[in-house]
């Protein structure tokens, strides 16, 4: 792939998203509501909007209208009850913190309410829906079953990204920060035996060419020559330029003695990477003697690694004239992997938190987000990405390095 | 679970291993980590040990049975390169090393995720005993069987999916007592703010 195609007439592909769920099965939430004083009601919403989006409730009306003797009466959600719901369901009325506040001063009541958690996907369902909750529905909205739909910018991004996974290798990965626009993590298949990994110490990096941190800030990452967060910002700049990549020759608890590894798949090795960064980034506080903050002191003195919180604000790591703030594992990120993750890649995604995973060629055996199996779909797991499909082909990946 | 078969199971050396595999998970837990500990056993002996690292390494991938394997992989790498005995070979190739797997075992506190169960498909482990189940993510049956799926690798050469044989239950109870130690102490690495401990926050 030439610096025409990058710059040039961009070859587009489609990008897919996977649904999480084949079908919708109905399930449903709880969630906090209270009474509100029709005439208080604006206000409180106006309130809650900012205070208490409800993301993931796109689908329910925030205010219930019931009728009551004497008039009507209106009900509003004032959030969804998170993580453990059976305290909730024994009546003890989970009211987070951001909302004491609100709680009070409209003098609330609050009660726990159900309320279904997903878009219907037909009129049917719909109607039974709004017996628990009135619902919005949309024939064509979006569902866990149903496509979500992206921007043509957003397409061109993902379309960019992907070819620098395909960059890295015909199995290869980047994990992104979209906050950035830049990759903070790379990585390519490594089970195969030596002779072509070694190619790894030499093999191009693309990086921009202005705004480069200064050399010290790549040296303290021990990242080798080129900081990850140089390498690329795609959506930024057109000017592109090559540059050499060392890596580094392992961490220091655990030397990789292996020059391949029979779990090294690329997903793996990028997340590794990720970590490392996270590490040299941010070392910890017991290994920097800076000042953590009071509980992060205190910590500190027992021993204890300080908590992602505290090291927010001590941190003075810029990047680009950003702060950078410790990312907790890779919550936020977004992975661009050239083939389907198997169920070992796909369930380490879910536990590295990220955003959203890009793959480009399914894997009928072993893929594992919608070949073989629909990880992202399956409920009980604590985290749940988003996941696309980038419509790239062999011929695509042919000509990567490795 | 699966029913033992013909050759009733050493339950003396059942018990053995997997006391080995809860000193581990102590050990992690007196570092903050999430108690889960394995240990690997070929031919009778341990050849490798590991224990939950997540925290340390902000590498959310570093589960007990993922150091274990690399405590195996280092061993077989160094034996190959400090061998005198031409027998021994050069270094073990991807075909030896599932071939050595094959005669191996794994004995770990809570059911393998989805993430090690798979991997332990991919290297052809013989057979996993494990204590507690894992609700949430196990991959011994709990939220997908991998053990009986199987996980095939990309790269050919080692013909197809293989599973490995999974026993679970072994002192469940104890590391339930183990885990919940953990999470009533709070996990000092959670990101903010704290969500209420619950039973379904047991393993990670
Ligand atoms: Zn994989
Ligand atoms: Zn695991």
């Amino acid at each position: 792939m030439g610096e025409e195609d990058l710059n040039g007439t961009l070859r587009r592909w489609h990008v897919t998203h996977i649904a999480a769920d084949l079908e919708t099965t109905p399930t449903t939430v709880l969630v906090v509501a209270a009474s509100v004083e029709p005439k208080l009601t604006s206000l409180l919403i106006r309130e809650l909007n900012i205070k208490s989006p409800l993301p993931t409730l796109a689908h329910v009306k925030r205010v219930r209208k019931t009728a009551d003797e004497g008039g009507v009466k209106l009900s509003i959600i004032l959030c969804a009850v998170e993580g453990d719901t059976t305290a909730a369901v024994d009546g003890h009325i989970p009211i987070p913190e951001h909302l004491v506040e609100v709680v009070k001063n409209f003098s609330l009541q609050p009660f726990v309410a159900v309320v279904p958690k997903q878009a219907a996907s037909s009129r049917e369902e719909w109607e039974a829906q709004c017996q628990l909750w009135p619902t919005s529905f949309h024939p064509n909205a979006c569902t866990r079953a149903a496509k979500l739909k992206l921007s043509d910018e957003e397409e061109e991004v993902i379309c960019k990204f992907m070819k620098l996974a395909i960059k890295q290798a015909s199995n290869g990965a980047v994990i992104v920060d979209p906050v950035l626009n830049s990759v903070i993590a790379w990585g390519h298949d490594e089970t195969t035996v030596p002779n072509i990994s070694v190619s790894h110490d030499c093999h191009d990096q693309i990086c921009l060419t202005e705004d480069e941190p200064s050399t010290s800030q790549c040296t303290k990452m021990g990242l080798g020559e080129c900081h990850p967060d140089c390498q690329v910002n795609v959506g930024a700049s057109k000017e592109v330029s090559q540059s050499y990549f060392v890596p580094t020759k392992g961490t220091e608890k655990m030397p990789r003695r292996f020059q391949w590894h029979p779990l090294r798949h690329a997903v793996m090795v990028a997340i590794d990477m990720a970590a490392e960064r996270d590490r040299s980034l941010f070392p910890s506080s017991d290994s920097h003697s800076t000042a953590v903050g009071p509980s992060g002191q205190q910590e500190a003195e027992e021993n204890v690694k300080s908590s992602p919180g505290d090291c927010y604000e001590d941190t003075n790591t810029y990047i680009l004239g950003l702060p950078l703030s410790r990312p907790y594992l890779c919550t936020g990120f977004d992975i661009y992997v050239t083939r389907e993750p198997c169920a070992m890649c796909a369930m380490a995604l879910v536990h590295q938190r990220v955003r959203r995973v890009i793959y480009g060629i399914s894997n009928k055996m072993v893929g594992s987000l919608g070949s073989k199996y629909r990880l992202h779909g399956r409920r009980s797991l604590n985290h749940h990405y988003t996941v696309f499909q980038v419509s790239i082909t062999e011929d695509d990946i042919s000509g990567s390095p490795l | 679970m699966e029913a033992t078969t013909a050759e009733e199971e050493d339950d003396a050396s059942i018990s053995f291993f997997m006391k080995l595999a809860f000193d581990q998970a102590k050990e992690a837990l007196t570092r903050l980590e999430v108690p889960v500990g394995c240990v690997i056993i070929q031919d009778g002996h341990v050849i490798g040990s590991g224990s939950n690292r997540t925290n340390e390494t902000r590498n959310a991938t570093r589960h007990a049975e993922m150091e274990a394997i690399d405590m195996v992989l280092n061993g077989w790498h160094k034996t190959s390169e400090t061998a005198t005995d031409p027998s021994l070979g050069p270094l073990p190739t991807h075909v030896d090393v599932v071939k050595r797997f094959g005669n191996c075992d794994l004995f770990v506190t809570c059911e393998p995720c989805i993430m090690c169960a798979a991997a332990l498909c991919l290297l052809g482990f013989r057979k996993v005993y494990y204590g507690c189940t894992n609700d949430r993510f196990g991959g011994c049956g709990s939220v997908l069987s991998l053990h009986s799926d199987g996980c095939a690798p990309f790269t050919n050469g080692l013909d197809k999916t293989r599973g490995f044989q999974s026993v679970g239950g072994v002192m469940a109870d104890e590391a339930i007592s183990l885990l919940r130690s953990f999470y009533e102490q709070g996990n000092p690495n959670a990101p903010r703010p704290h969500r209420p401990v619950c039973k379904h926050h047991l393993v990670s």
